[in-house]
């Protein structure tokens, strides 16, 4: 190698080489262009950073307004009494039934209207224990014998203490309907069903025929005047309402999916390579050979994160960003022998006198190197994957169909190839006269299978096949260098 | 006195002064180069000029994939070739003798120095020079020298393998000379 030696030792003090330069002169000359220069504005061309960002604000929008969407139809004021109620029987039904705080004048309309059992009013209006003891002595003539009163009471408007007049005739509300209607008026005093009906609590069940008897409200110290005292309650036969237990939905991954869904899914996978060299001219074809013969693909791995946003009928957007790296070996092992010749002592001649001559002259000589070469080439790119899938469900699985493009960011290469000399090309160092730094599309086609493990969470496995269409070398490079990727990725997705 | 990095920033920024700082920093180095390739005085002035301005319209493509001053130095070639005739410099290339096969050692670095030695690449004939240079010096490959010269692959190799053995003969005569003389 001591060309070699030469040769860069020459570089080297060549390109230390300085020659004495007039640079005001040669400054004055170029600054009225370098000014025309600087004038000019710069073309940025950032779409593809304002692309990808661009599209993770569309889909951030997206999921915050559907939020906005879902949480506003929750909290809506026009919600129904009976759900209100229905929340405070099952979560304080007690604390409801003394802090009821019911108007009086709704007690007794309830009451006039034979909705209101005694025993039910006493306890929304809280009346004292002698005071109901009074309700039920001052109207001996209905007697503690439900029986009795039953039988008895066959036609509740006779006993009505209030005179009736054939006009009025007190219309058959329900519960509820009548409950609704006071409500709007008095908002805090929102009578629990369970204290007004006889609907049972989570687990005492309650007799909805009230048992107690019919009695006669004379007068209550609580209330603001006295009725008159031929008031009786009538027995009221209530039918529960019916209040099932609301169970929580299972957690069953397909059952009740909303309309848009979005995710984020952290993925990676490995892949053969297939590399494709080609002579762009007749005198490439050595080189060619050279590169084929010394160089192999390996693998490429790849991981990613990606942002997802899938409909109900199965179609799924994903947007991402995802880093490949593709290895290559060089592996060089040759034995070289070079024969030249050089100046030297071709033979000595002995004079008969004793002398010794040395004969100068060229003399012929084999220079034998042994070359081992091991090095990996690696071929970093940056991409956006922008994939649309269909999400076909079956139970916990989901089959998929995924087909895209990847929009490349950028391309590294490191390592070291050969040239048509079996010299060493540095590809780091010289990549612009050599690869791309960008490779525009690439296309990305594949199958699915994605399982839900547990809430939220979704393994997915998913071969796929990657074709770039572009040519990894610049058009003076005398190869050309394209790729076919085969692999799978593995991913965890979190659905939100 | 600015970094590297930051003198580039800022010429690509177009900050005036760090421009005219670049011009200050390199303007002798870059004539170095150009005057490898003309040897008039004012024409490798005239290419000097050249060079900067293209320095300074193409240095917001630079990306720093290799050093600096070897990306400035092949815009300094560039300009240097289109400013010569290479329908002339063809002409001598396919005319040139063959010579016999010689190898050149390192250690004529130890007997000759590098001004001694660039003055017998200097002697060469212009077609040997030329490829001598944009190949063991610049670091061209032969196809990009056939592309810059528009002559062939081949002929650039044995142009380049005829520089290399005149060179050794060059160099073996100047070394007896000296050692003569001394």
């Amino acid at each position: 190698m001591r060309w070699e030696q030469f040769k860069n030792r020459l570089s080297k003090e060549a390109k230390e080489e300085q020659v004495d330069v007039d640079v005001d002169a040669i400054w004055r000359v170029i600054e009225p262009q370098v000014d025309i220069l600087n004038a000019q504005k710069p073309r940025k061309r950032r779409f593809l950073l304002l692309f990808f960002f661009g599209g993770l604000l569309v889909l951030g929008s997206g999921w915050l307004g559907y939020q906005l969407l879902t949480t506003s139809a929750d909290s809506s004021p026009l919600i129904a009494i009976e759900e209100l109620e229905d929340k405070n029987v099952r979560e304080q039904p007690k604390a409801e039934r003394n802090d009821a705080g019911v108007p009086v004048e709704e007690v007794l309309q309830l009451a006039e209207e034979a909705i209101l059992s005694p025993q039910e009013t006493a306890a929304v209006v809280e009346v004292p224990q002698e005071v109901q003891q009074d309700m039920v002595i001052k109207n001996p003539s209905t007697t503690a014998n439900p029986a009795q009163s039953q039988a008895k009471d066959t036609n509740p408007r006779q006993t009505n203490i209030y005179p009736q007049t054939p006009q009025q005739t007190p219309k058959p509300q329900t519960l509820s309907s009548r409950i609704k209607s006071t409500a709007s008026t008095s908002q805090n005093n929102i009578i629990s069903p369970t204290t007004t009906t006889t609907s049972p609590p989570a687990k005492a069940p309650v007799n909805p025929i009230p048992s107690a008897k019919a009695t006669r409200l004379e007068s209550l110290p609580h209330l603001p005047w006295s009725l008159a005292t031929n008031f009786t309650f009538p027995q009221l036969k209530i039918a529960p309402l019916p209040f099932p237990e609301q169970e929580e939905p299972k957690d069953s991954p397909r059952q009740s999916s909303p309309a848009l869904q979005f995710s984020v899914e952290a993925s990676g996978g490995l892949s053969y390579i297939r590399r494709s060299l080609n002579a762009k001219s007749a005198t490439a074809n050595e080189l060619l050979q050279i590169r084929q013969d010394y160089e192999s693909p390996l693998e490429a791995l790849h991981y990613g994160l990606a942002f997802g946003l899938q409909h109900q009928s199965g179609f799924r957007l994903s947007l991402g960003l995802q880093q490949t790296t593709m290895t290559e070996r060089y592996q060089f092992d040759e034995t070289h022998i070079v024969i030249d010749s050089v100046m030297g002592i071709q033979v000595y001649r002995v004079h008969p006198r004793g002398d010794t001559i040395p004969i100068m002259g060229m003399v012929p000589r084999s220079t034998t190197t042994i070359y081992n070469k091991d090095i990996y080439n690696t071929y970093r790119l940056l991409d956006i994957p922008i994939l649309l899938s269909y999400q076909y469900p079956l139970g916990k699985w989901q089959l998929g169909l995924e087909a895209g493009a990847l929009v490349n960011l950028s391309l590294k290469t490191e390592g070291i190839i050969a040239d048509e000399n079996f010299e060493d090309v540095d590809i780091e160092g010289r990549q612009s006269e050599l690869f791309k730094s960008k490779l525009g599309l690439n296309y990305q086609f594949g199958l699915s299978v994605s399982r839900r493990l547990f809430d939220r969470f979704d393994l997915r496995l998913a071969p796929t096949l990657r074709y770039f269409p572009t040519d990894f070398s610049v058009a003076s490079y005398e190869l050309s260098q394209e790729y076919l990727l085969l692999g799978g990725n593995l991913g965890l997705r979190y659905n939100f | 006195m600015l970094s590297e990095k930051q003198l580039i920033k800022d010429c690509q920024a177009g900050i005036k002064t760090s421009q005219r700082e670049l011009v200050k920093r390199y303007s002798g180095m870059l004539m170095a180069a150009c005057r490898r390739y003309v040897k008039d005085e004012s024409a490798a002035k005239d290419v000097l000029q050249e060079t900067f301005i293209r320095i300074f319209t193409h240095i917001k493509k630079y990306q720093s994939t290799g050093p600096f001053e070897n990306w400035m130095r092949r815009i300094a070639v560039r300009c240097a070739l289109t400013a010569i005739d290479k329908k002339r410099l063809k002409k001598e290339i396919e005319l040139t003798e063959h010579h016999q096969d010689s190898a050149i050692k390192p250690e004529v670095f130890n007997y000759l120095g590098y001004e001694d030695i660039s003055r017998l690449i200097a002697e060469l004939p212009p077609g040997y020079q030329m490829v001598f240079n944009l190949n063991v010096i610049e670091g061209y490959t032969h196809r990009e020298i056939a592309e810059l010269l528009q002559i062939s692959e081949s002929a650039s190799r044995s142009q380049l393998t005829r520089a290399k053995k005149l060179l050794q003969k060059k160099l073996q005569l100047t070394n007896l000379q000296k050692r003569t003389s001394a």
